[in-house]
């Protein structure tokens, strides 16, 4: 399952739309996939959310992510098939269980759900720099900066995380240790990495806050460079939201 | 422009029964060039942590006398300033050139500082674009921080440190992992900076050999104590030093050390005998004249 969560730059009015709108976006697809009980209204939703990203010109990424997605979907249709008892039964299965019309559209109607929130969600990370969601969150929700901070550290660490436990896999295995075998021998062959994994963040993580305290963090009064503020096509976007899930709770 | 007074100081990090600094008497005029040298272990980099602040307010242990910024407004000890206050006086540079960069982007990096002391938003791009020319990266401002080399990573680490117009420099061994490309771009950043803005740079380093010739004092150290110290052709003249404490001599240096056991040169401290070569080229220069015979 490839499920892209990086920032994918680009310019398009998609990008351009400030965080918190893009996050109200996600939302109001979450109310609004809430709100809708039949699978039609929510295949129509997927499609809209596919144009979305076929104008951001992430449509490639977001079908890729829909693809793994669908394994977990099917899962969800089975699970539901199974369990769900009301409705005409189609088949009769063993124990009393049997596979009903309402069971089939049930489960259907969550594997749609599903997708439809995941892919906003992901529609969202996709379109917008990590840095301005926080800074938004920061700004005008008012999430306490070192919160805030300690999340972009927490991403920015995450390649050199990885080119470390490269490198830590390697010496191991230089001095042959064997991180083949079973699974069971595979979990238990991944100790020596933690070890020097380890004590290599907690110093990195000290001389980190050397460098900050150096640099002045932690002093009052911090200013924020370059600073996004939502612009009218932002305000705009908002009031269609609330609109489409005023509109949508009336008639549904 | 700070002038730094080290008084006495003395430092013991806590558990240990060793003093990691033993009376430490050191000035350091505004503009000087100081390089530090010394085996592992002798002190340099607690030095410059008493220095930067870091210790007494990061790191715990036992400090006796003081380290005092002596400016036009009146004279201050570093351990009564908190860490990130000094900041504006003080920039400093660690050897991790990863695990000092804290943004994904390099403009986002150099902004940092601005950001913490509460700098007018529309001041920083300027800002930001002169430390980065100051440390010639203006062509890397976009640029994610994990994808630049050692040598970029640690100047953008300068850059960094200059966004806050510091005017001292306090650098741990920034060469000490990079390749000779990167240590080359990292000193020629110094010696700009030291030349053209005038910025007072103490830096603690092993490559004496690349140092010599770009610094106005060398100070050699061990187990905690000052051994040496003065303008490099001074220092470098007493050879049997460095032999003792297992420090190797640069090239050019033994080089004239070697010409003077030989006889081919006049003693070091006789009179009308040549300075100490700190370059290459001076120790070429002072072989042709002797060749030449003049």
């Amino acid at each position: 399952m490839s499920l892209s969560i990086e920032y994918i730059p680009a310019t398009s009015p998609v990008h351009k739309l400030h965080a918190l709108t893009k996050l109200a976006g996600a939302l109001t697809v979450l109310t609004l996939s809430m709100l809708m009980g039949t699978p039609v209204p929510l295949v129509i939703l997927q499609l809209a959310l596919l144009g979305i990203a076929a104008v951001a010109n992430v449509h490639q990424e977001l079908l890729g992510a829909m693809k793994g997605l669908l394994k977990v979907a099917v899962v969800l249709i089975v699970l539901q098939v199974l369990f769900y008892s009301e409705g005409t039964a189609l088949v009769p299965l063993f124990a009393g269980l049997a596979i009903t019309d309402q069971g089939i559209l049930f489960g259907v109607t969550m594997a749609l759900r599903m997708l439809v929130i995941v892919s906003s969600f992901l529609l969202f990370l996709m379109t917008t720099p990590t840095r301005s969601t926080v800074l938004s969150l920061v700004e005008y929700l008012k999430v306490p900066y070192d919160y805030a901070f300690l999340f972009i550290t927490a991403l920015r660490f995450i390649p050199t995380f990885i080119e470390e436990v490269h490198l830590i896999r390697q010496a191991q295995e230089a001095r042959a240790h064997d991180f083949s075998g079973g699974a069971f021998s595979r979990v238990r062959s991944l100790f020596p990495l933690a070890l020097p994994l380890v004590s290599i963040s907690l110093k990195r993580a000290e001389r980190m806050a050397m460098a900050m305290e150096t640099r002045g963090f932690g002093l009052p009064g911090r200013t924020h460079y370059r600073l996004e503020a939502p612009e009218a096509g932002d305000f705009l976007m908002m009031l269609l939201m609330v609109l489409a899930v005023v509109i949508i709770s009336l008639f549904l | 422009m700070p002038k730094i007074t080290i008084d006495n100081l003395s430092f013991a990090y806590p558990d240990t029964s060793t003093e990691a600094l033993k009376e430490i008497q050191l000035t350091i005029e505004p503009g000087e060039f100081v390089a530090i040298t010394g085996a592992t272990g002798a002190g340099k980099s607690t030095l410059l942590r008493c220095i930067n602040g870091i210790i007494p307010h990061f790191q715990p242990g036992t400090l006796q006398g003081a380290v005092y910024l002596e400016t036009s407004a009146g004279r201050s000890a570093v351990g009564r300033v908190s860490t990130p206050h000094l900041a504006r006086y003080i920039g400093s540079v660690f050897d991790d050139p990863e695990g000092q960069i804290v943004s994904p982007i390099v403009e986002e990096e150099i902004a940092f500082a601005l950001e913490n002391t509460g700098v007018d938003p529309t001041q920083m791009d300027e800002r930001i674009q002169h430390a980065l020319d100051d440390c010639g990266i203006a062509h890397l401002r976009q640029h994610p921080t994990n994808r630049l080399s050692g040598g970029q990573k640690q100047r953008v680490a300068i850059a960094a440190a200059l966004a806050l117009a510091p005017s001292i420099l306090i650098l741990d061994e920034p060469t000490s992992e990079l390749d000779p490309d990167g240590t080359e771009a990292v000193l020629h950043v110094l010696s700009e900076l030291h030349r053209q803005r005038g910025i007072t740079v103490i830096i603690v380093e092993q490559k004496i050999n690349l140092l010599a010739p770009l610094c106005d004092r060398l100070v050699l150290m061990d187990q905690g104590r000052i051994v040496l110290e003065g303008p490099p052709r001074q220092v470098l003249r007493q050879a049997d030093v460095f032999t003792q404490l297992g420090i190797e001599l640069p090239v050019p240096a033994r080089l004239m050390h070697a010409l003077v056991k030989e006889g081919a040169l006049p003693p070091l401290d006789s009179p009308g005998a040549p300075p100490v070569p700190l370059t290459v080229d001076e120790a070429y220069t002072l072989s042709q004249a002797l060749l030449t015979g003049s």
